[in-house]
């Protein structure tokens, strides 16, 4: 096979949600020399970016997606000792959690594993987690990113509490939210700096505002 | 006093029913499928505003809606020429315990609480298929679990049905929210008997039918309570303890 062949499959394997056939087909192109970077950003997310597409345009729903992003994250797996030998293709570190009493994580997981799609390394608090968790962790662990997610209008409150903490401790780093009742006009009253939709939107959004940083 | 319209969750059907049967007013009430809120964004507030505009000028005196902030799902709604009227809450479960200030207290209390009522077993009990039991998994027998094996194959069926359900195995309580309404005896054995195969705690609460007996006793209504949208506006989050506020829109449709 070819590298445009194997690129082609991976998109196609990705969309599709087959975890096998990725990693086969990263451990086929990695054996035919081809470099990790390129089945990463001609093969992996290039598909992620289709299933995104997809996903807004509802031709996609949840299931799709996260059936997609375990695809993505098995070829991954294969390509990460290779990927992990170049500090290049890491744009950021962002420390992500499901904000103090919610306890739903799908979709945090999800952007979660869209991010490390994205090339950041992603550090995950996991659910309920309280401010001063999501300031002490960013700190420690040098992020240039926070990104916080609820999935109740009841606990989506707490994250202006998480923003107003991490500007009190002087973080400088980009604080990114979202979250099915969340919205762009709730970012803007609670001095977040960027909102996103979805999950992919997160990624792209972020990506773009820490290169522009 | 004019004539009231009605809109409200098929969930609350139990407790209206009890409400209006001690009631005098005249209203007109039509229950609406519960799950909407489920569906894609908008879909709740689009199916609710048709039947907001089904309403013609000077039909009613007031569009009361027994609806909760419910994910968003009423954000957007517009009142045309009749006033809406909804409670300020975010979710069912306020209407179910009488006031915000108890839900509050006791969502504190036990965030991981999975809420059920008799008429939400009678009417979304589908919601608990994908609850797992601890003694056997996710359920493989569930249309869902056949659904994602027919789209996505056995392996990632199976992880979706782990995925998608993770969030409930952190719940650590069902609570049955005891309104003295319909079947109460079975629908209270029915939340034991679900607890149990889910080694969950059991609790019971006592209910209460004070929003649902002030939304139809109206006008007026407590402002404190209830969100009164005046023709013209808009229902919007106020993303603090209001819950709700009316506003001008911001666009024309």
């Amino acid at each position: 096979m070819s590298a445009e062949e194997i690129f082609e499959k991976l998109k196609k394997s990705v969309i599709g949600g087959k975890r096998k056939d990725v990693a086969a087909l990263c451990t086929e192109g990695k054996g035919a020399g081809i470099a990790g970077k390129d089945l990463l950003t001609k093969g992996l997310l290039p598909g992620m970016e289709e299933v995104g597409r997809r996903f807004r345009c509802e031709e996609f729903y949840i299931p799709e997606v996260l059936v997609a992003a375990r695809a993505m994250h098995a070829g991954l797996e294969i390509l990460r000792d290779e990927l992990e030998k170049q500090p290049a293709a890491q744009v950021g570190k962002v420390v992500i959690g499901t904000v103090e009493g919610d306890l739903h994580d799908i979709g945090k997981n999800l952007v979660a594993m869209m991010f490390t799609g994205a090339g950041f390394e992603v550090v995950d608090l996991g659910i309920d987690v309280p401010a001063n968790r999501f300031v002490e962790a960013a700190k420690e662990r040098g992020a240039q990113a926070v990104a916080m997610s609820a999935l109740l209008t009841t606990t989506m409150v707490n994250m202006e509490k998480v923003v107003a903490e991490l500007r009190k401790a002087q973080f400088k780093g980009k604080i990114i939210i979202g979250g099915a009742p969340v919205t762009k006009e709730f970012a803007d009253k609670i001095g977040a700096d960027l909102y996103a939709a979805d999950a992919s939107e997160g990624a792209e959004s972020l990506r773009a505002a820490m290169a522009a940083a | 006093m004019g004539r009231l319209r009605l809109l409200a969750c098929e969930v609350f059907k139990r407790e209206f029913d009890a409400v209006l049967a001690g009631s005098d007013r005249d209203i007109e009430v039509t229950y609406v499928a519960q799950g909407l809120h489920d569906e894609r964004a908008g879909t709740m507030a689009q199916h609710l505003q048709g039947h907001i505009d089904a309403c013609k000028p000077g039909e009613y005196c007031a569009i009361l809606l027994g609806y909760g902030l419910c994910n968003n799902g009423i954000a957007g709604l517009r009142a045309r020429h009749t006033p809406l009227v909804v409670a300020r809450a975010h979710d069912c479960i306020t209407w179910f315990l009488g006031s915000r200030e108890r839900y509050d207290k006791i969502f504190k209390e036990a965030p991981g609480s999975y809420y059920l009522t008799s008429g939400w077993i009678e009417t979304a009990r589908r919601s608990l298929e994908s609850l797992p039991t601890r003694l056997s998994g996710a359920d493989t027998k569930s249309d869902t679990y056949l659904d994602f094996v027919k789209r996505f194959g056995e392996d990632n069926a199976q992880f979706l049905m782990e995925t998608m359900g993770a969030w409930k195995k952190k719940y650590g309580r069902m609570v049955f929210i005891n309104l003295k309404v319909g079947d109460t005896e079975r629908y209270r054995d029915y939340a034991k008997e679900q607890a149990s195969e889910r080694e969950m705690e059991y609790q019971e609460l006592a209910g209460s039918l004070r929003l649902f007996g002030g939304l139809v006793d109206g006008p007026p209504w407590n402002e404190e309570e209830y969100l009164v949208v005046p023709a013209g506006h808009e229902i919007h989050p106020s993303y603090d303890e209001q819950v709700v506020v009316a506003r001008r829109p911001t666009s024309a449709a």
